[in-house]
C-alpha cells in the first residue's frame, strides 16, 4: 500500500550506489522482499517507471526475490512457513511465534554498465 | 558489472527518524505513535488520556485531509499541529521532522502522534518515537492480530477499545489474545471503553509513568 514512498527511496539508494561505483547506467536491480513487508511487486514496478525516469535507473529490470514469513512452534520447536490461515504449527498444532524471516526489504545487488 | 548493495530500503526514512529521536531526547519529549484503523478510537483515547492525566501533552494529527480532530484537541487548550498527507496512507519521519523542529510548544511534553487511520503502512515507518501504541476496537473483530501481523508485532502497547460493545458483538477474546501472543508476546495490553470509562484508570496510571 505504501509502495509509492518506498519505491522513491529505492530509486534514490540505487542511483546513489551506482554513482559511487562510477556507473551512469543501471541495468538490473535485485530486490529481496519479505512477505510481512506488505509490499506488492507489481506496485513497485509501476512506481519505479515513474521515479526512475531521467535517472541512471531508467529502464533497469527489477528482479524480485520473495521471502516467506516463518514461524517457530513453542511446543515442538519446528520452523514452518506461515499457513494461509492462522499461525498454528502444522505438525503438532502448537502455538507459533514469528521469526525474523519474512521482514526483509532491501536491495541485494545491481548490474550496472 | 555487478555491485553488492545490501541496503535496507527503509534506511532513507530511518535516518531521519534517528534525527527526530535525538531531537526528542534533547527537548524532553516522550513520543507515542498512535496507530489504528479508521474509527477505532485514536482521537477519543488521546483526548481521554489528556483529560484524565496530569501530565503535559502535545499532539500531531495526521490525516489524509481535514482538521476535524485537530480542532477538537485545540479546544482543550493543548498544543496541536495538523499534518495533511494529501492522499498519503501514512506519516513518515520527514513529515514529523518538518513540523517538530524549532516548535517549542512540544518541549517537555508527552507527544501523541496520531497516525493516518490504517492498519498496514504506518507500522513500516519509524517516526523516531519511543512508543508504538496500537488501538484495536471490539467491532473490528478478534482476527485483526492475525490479519495485520506487522502492525500488532510492532506495538509496545495494544489497547482494545469499545469493550462496552462486547455483549452485542461476537468478539472472541481468547482468539484475540492468542493472536497477540503469537505476533507479540511482550506487548502490554489494556482493555478500555471511552464511552463508559471502563479500564481508563489503568491506562491513565500507565501514561503517568512513561
Amino acid at each position: 500500500m505504501h509502495e509509492y514512498a518506498v519505491t522513491q527511496n529505492m530509486v534514490e539508494i540505487a542511483v546513489r550506489e551506482a554513482v559511487a561505483a562510477g556507473s551512469k547506467k543501471i541495468l538490473e536491480i535485485r530486490l529481496v522482499i519479505g512477505d510481512l513487508s506488505s509490499i506488492i511487486d507489481e506496485s513497485v514496478s509501476m512506481y519505479f517507471d515513474f521515479f526512475s525516469e531521467g535517472t541512471a535507473a531508467q529502464g533497469a529490470k527489477l528482479i524480485f526475490r520473495r521471502m516467506p514469513a516463518k514461524l517457530s512452534c513453542i511446543a515442538c520447536g519446528q520452523e514452518y512457513e506461515k499457513p494461509r490461515s492462522g499461525f498454528d504449527c502444522p505438525s503438532c498444532g502448537g502455538e507459533g511465534r514469528l521469526t525474523d524471516a519474512g521482514r526483509e526489504f532491501y536491495i541485494e545487488s545491481m548490474e550496472v554498465e | 558489472m555487478e555491485i553488492k548493495v545490501m541496503k535496507n530500503i527503509m534506511d532513507v526514512n530511518n535516518k531521519v527518524a534517528d534525527l527526530n529521536r535525538d531531537y526528542f531526547t534533547e527537548h524532553g519529549i516522550t513520543v507515542a505513535n498512535v496507530m489504528a484503523s479508521p474509527g477505532a478510537g485514536k482521537t477519543s483515547i488521546i483526548m481521554k488520556l489528556m483529560e484524565l492525566s496530569k501530565r503535559r501533552f502535545s499532539v500531531i494529527e495526521g490525516d489524509i485531509a481535514s482538521s476535524i480532530d485537530a480542532q477538537k484537541i485545540d479546544g482543550m487548550g493543548v498544543h496541536v499541529v495538523q499534518i495533511n498527507t494529501n492522499g498519503g496512507c501514512h506519516l513518515d519521519a520527514n513529515m514529523i521532522h518538518t513540523v517538530v523542529e524549532g516548535d517549542a510548544g512540544f518541549d517537555n511534553s508527552i507527544l501523541f502522534i496520531e497516525n493516518v487511520g490504517n492498519l498496514v503502512c504506518p507500522s513500516s515507518f519509524d517516526l523516531g518515537e519511543g512508543l508504538k501504541l496500537v488501538i484495536a476496537s471490539v467491532p473490528e473483530g478478534h482476527d485483526k492480530p492475525f490479519k495485520y501481523t506487522s502492525m500488532f508485532e510492532a506495538a509496545d502497547v495494544i489497547i482494545l477499545n469499545k469493550t462496552d460493545l462486547l455483549p452485542y458483538i461476537d468478539f472472541d477474546r481468547d482468539a484475540f489474545y492468542k493472536g497477540i501472543r503469537t505476533v507479540n508476546p511482550e506487548a502490554k495490553v489494556f482493555e478500555v471503553s471511552c464511552r463508559n470509562g471502563e479500564g481508563l484508570d489503568e491506562l491513565v496510571k500507565w501514561i503517568g509513568g512513561v
